[in-house]
């Protein structure tokens, strides 16, 4: 028996890697080595049964793995150990059999040992992954336990029944029993697996029904989107009415400059009447008052520059802001002296409209807290323009500030708009917006001597091209 | 000291009164230095002209009325204003007008910083403010060469944008190629070019870095065992290690505070 004792362990240990598939290093030999080294010493011992050196065979793999390999899957480890001492308990439980049906000669045991231990090396060889899979998945704990409940069960009934060497009724018991506990274990492995994967299917049914609750909230949001379209639908009815506002503008100069026309030529009459009596202080009272009664100043600049603008969006966004700082009472300027027909570059117009838009906001915005401050509404003015030169188009604006508005220091850190105050969240807005230009457009804005200054350029597609 | 004036106004009774406003400057602003004034005049267009073609003015001071009379779709003050720019590079120019809302934006763009005075029947006014405009334009004078020399110029187009040195914190390159962006104590630009080409033309300006030229004046901390300098607006850049050299000359020179510094992580981000 001694040859078993020596091969048994060796083939516990293939079995026991094999299937952890770990890698060997020299602290494994040396382990191995006095492993079987110390299983040969205690099957020498007649007084010690086999159940006793199986226990000292686990615990012994167990500290090595888990202290001196440092492998902290413990549940693994015990799975493996039960794994191999089972087959081990069925290699020998099988040649015990084989002697009682066959009466074979004392000195062929190792040769039948060899056999089997022979064909289990084979089968764990081919099925080793399976066997790493069970005992990693998530049903792991079952199989583990399954193995040591069928492990100690055979354990008993090898130890009781198959000790006295004879085909008992006892023994038949004993086999058939183990069989179908065997059998048992199988079956609650299988069932247990099928449980797993009916609750799978019911996650399945979970998800799909969270990817319904997805798809509704997608549509709440084209909802959303929708209801922005409307919104920006009645914003452009807005510039609409300012464009008609404009238009009416533009009819009601052509009846003042047909009124003046036709006063002319009487004020000249009346004048010529007055400087040959010599009375200059008349004349010029007369002309004051007419100027005082008949021009309001303000109006007649109003949309001033606006009629150089060709490109309708530009235009009626000029248009709008323009006439929102004339409804706001605030002093402003615009200039646009070029004729702009077009804008350079692949830029959506309307991401520059809305640019625009925001620093004419902006510049409102600041406008009425200085007048609110300064309580004099001449303190604050606006001046704008559109500028086209070489290709390049140009917009700028500049608005008087608050002394203590703007943090000049906060201001000039490197992305300090993504904070969202200071200038308002329109400038991060649009920076935001350029972002998507960086190789088109030009952003400058800087507070100077109680100005804010905001120009854009976009350079011409010429320009790009010597940059590129 | 004696500075050229030149005044072109349509309206006699206005040449008058801004000669006599002058000449009440002239006592008021007489306080460390005497201030002279010579002046000349034109009524229109033509005769400034003609009048400036003979008579070049070097560091002039002119008082020019927006709507000269005539034409007035071209010959206008601005127009009068670009030929002076030309011919006389320090001109201080300053329009008189009656509108309070005219618009001096695009002629800014053009030519630099100019200042307007709004006529105004209130006497006090119109000499206090003129007295104002006035000092400023012979502070400008007196600071143009210093001022010059402490301008960083770049160019758009054909547009030549100039910012003061002083002003600069630091230029850095961006993730588009050519395009810089410069981080100002008021505000920040873009521009294009490149960081060598710019350190060439600035030499007051320090590369630290491939990618970085900054301005040693406002340097407010170094690390030189990491190499970080933090700027005075809180920035921090790295100096790559054959500037060290430069930078502990710099260190000698400004005094700056040495400390540990750490890079803040880019805020990109949080843009979206």
């Amino acid at each position: 028996m001694l040859f078993q004792a020596l091969f048994s362990p060796i083939v516990d240990l293939y079995i026991f890697y094999r299937v952890s598939g770990w890698k060997l290093k020299r602290r494994d030999y040396i382990f191995s080595v006095i492993f079987i080294g110390i299983c040969v010493f205690l099957g020498s011992l007649t007084q010690i049964d086999d159940f006793f050196i199986d226990i000292i065979q686990a615990i012994l793999v167990f500290l090595f793995s888990y202290f001196v390999r440092k492998e902290k899957k413990a549940k693994l480890i015990i799975g493996l150990i039960s794994f191999f001492e089972l087959l081990d308990l069925f290699m020998t439980i099988s040649v015990e059999i084989l002697l009682l049906f066959f009466d074979i000669k004392f000195s062929s045991i190792i040769f039948i040992f060899l056999l089997i231990d022979f064909l289990v090396v084979c089968i764990i060889q081919k099925y080793y992954l399976r066997v790493r899979e069970f005992l990693n998945d998530r049903n792991s704990s079952i199989f583990i336990g399954l193995i040591l409940y069928v492990y100690f069960s055979s354990a008993i009934v090898y130890l009781l029944a198959l000790q006295n060497k004879r085909i008992t009724i006892l023994f038949e018991i004993s086999l058939s029993l183990l069989i179908l506990q065997i059998t048992f274990s199988i079956f609650a492995y299988s069932t247990a697996v099928n449980i797993q994967k009916k609750l799978l299917t019911e996650q399945e049914q979970k998800e799909q029904r969270l990817k319904l609750k997805l798809a509704n909230a997608d549509r709440k949001a084209k909802e959303a989107e929708n209801r922005e379209l409307v919104l920006k639908q009645q914003e452009l009815k807005s510039e609409m009415r300012q464009l008609q506002e404009y238009s009416s503008y533009l009819d009601k100069n052509e009846d003042d400059l047909r009124r003046f026309k036709h006063d002319y030529q009487n004020i000249l009459n009346s004048l010529k009447v007055s400087a040959q009596d010599g009375d200059t202080k008349k004349v010029i009272k007369m002309l004051d008052q007419y100027t005082n009664t008949q021009f309001d100043q303000k109006a007649l600049r109003k949309y001033k520059g606006v009629n150089h603008i060709h490109e309708k969006n530009l235009k009626s966004i000029a248009i709008a802001k323009i006439s929102k700082l004339y409804s706001l009472d605030l002093n402003y300027s615009f200039d646009c002296e070029q004729n702009i027909y077009q804008v350079p570059g692949k830029i959506d117009i309307l991401d520059l409209v809305r640019i625009i838009g925001i620093t004419f906001d902006n510049a409102a915005e600041e406008s009425m807290a200085l007048i609110r401050e300064t309580n004099d509404p001449n303190t604050a003015q606006i001046d704008a323009m559109y500028y086209q030169e070489n290709g390049d188009f140009e917009f700028q604006i500049r608005n008087r500030v608050r002394k203590d508005t703007v943090a000049t220091d906060k201001m000039s850190q490197k992305n300090f708009t993504t904070k969202k105050h200071h200038m308002g969240i329109g400038l991060a807005n649009v920076k935001e917006i350029t972002h998507k230009y960086e190789d088109t457009i030009i952003v400058n804005y800087y507070v100077d001597n109680g100005w804010f200054n905001f120009d854009l350029t976009i350079l011409s597609d010429e320009e790009r091209e010597i940059t590129d | 000291m004696k500075y050229p004036v030149f005044i072109c106004d349509d309206d006699q009774d206005q040449i008058e009164q801004t000669k006599k406003i002058l000449g009440a400057a002239e006592m008021i602003l007489s306080d460390d230095e005497e201030v002279e004034f010579s002046i000349a005049t034109a009524k229109n267009y033509m005769d400034a002209i003609t009048y400036l073609k003979d008579h070049k003015l070097d560091g002039g001071i002119y008082f020019l009325d927006v709507e000269l009379g005539g034409d007035t779709e071209n010959d206008t003050g601005f127009d009068l204003a670009s030929l002076i720019k030309k011919n006389d590079e320090r001109a201080q120019i300053i329009f008189v007008t009656s509108h309070a809302d005219l618009s001096l934006i695009t002629f800014r763009r053009r030519l630099g910083p100019i200042d307007y005075i709004v006529k105004t029947s209130d006497l006090d006014k119109l000499r206090r403010m003129m007295v104002k405009t006035v000092e400023i334009a012979i502070y400008n004078l007196h600071k143009f060469n210093y001022m010059k020399k402490m301008t960083f110029s770049y160019k758009i187009g054909r547009q030549t944008r100039n910012v003061n040195i002083d002003d600069i914190i630091y230029i850095s390159t961006t993730v588009t190629p050519h395009k810089l962006l410069m981080i100002l104590t008021t505000g920040e630009m873009q521009l294009l070019g490149s960081i060598n080409q710019y350190a060439q033309e600035n030499p007051l300006l320090e590369k630290i870095n491939q990618s970085c030229l900054v301005n040693p004046k406002n340097i407010k901390s170094i690390d030189l065992k990491q190499h970080r300098v933090s700027f005075i607006n809180g920035d921090v850049e790295d100096f790559s290690r054959t500037s060290v050299k430069r930078m502990k000359d710099l260190l000698a020179e400004y005094n700056y505070k040495t400390e540990k510094l750490a890079k803040k992580e880019e805020e990109n981000g949080s843009l979206t």
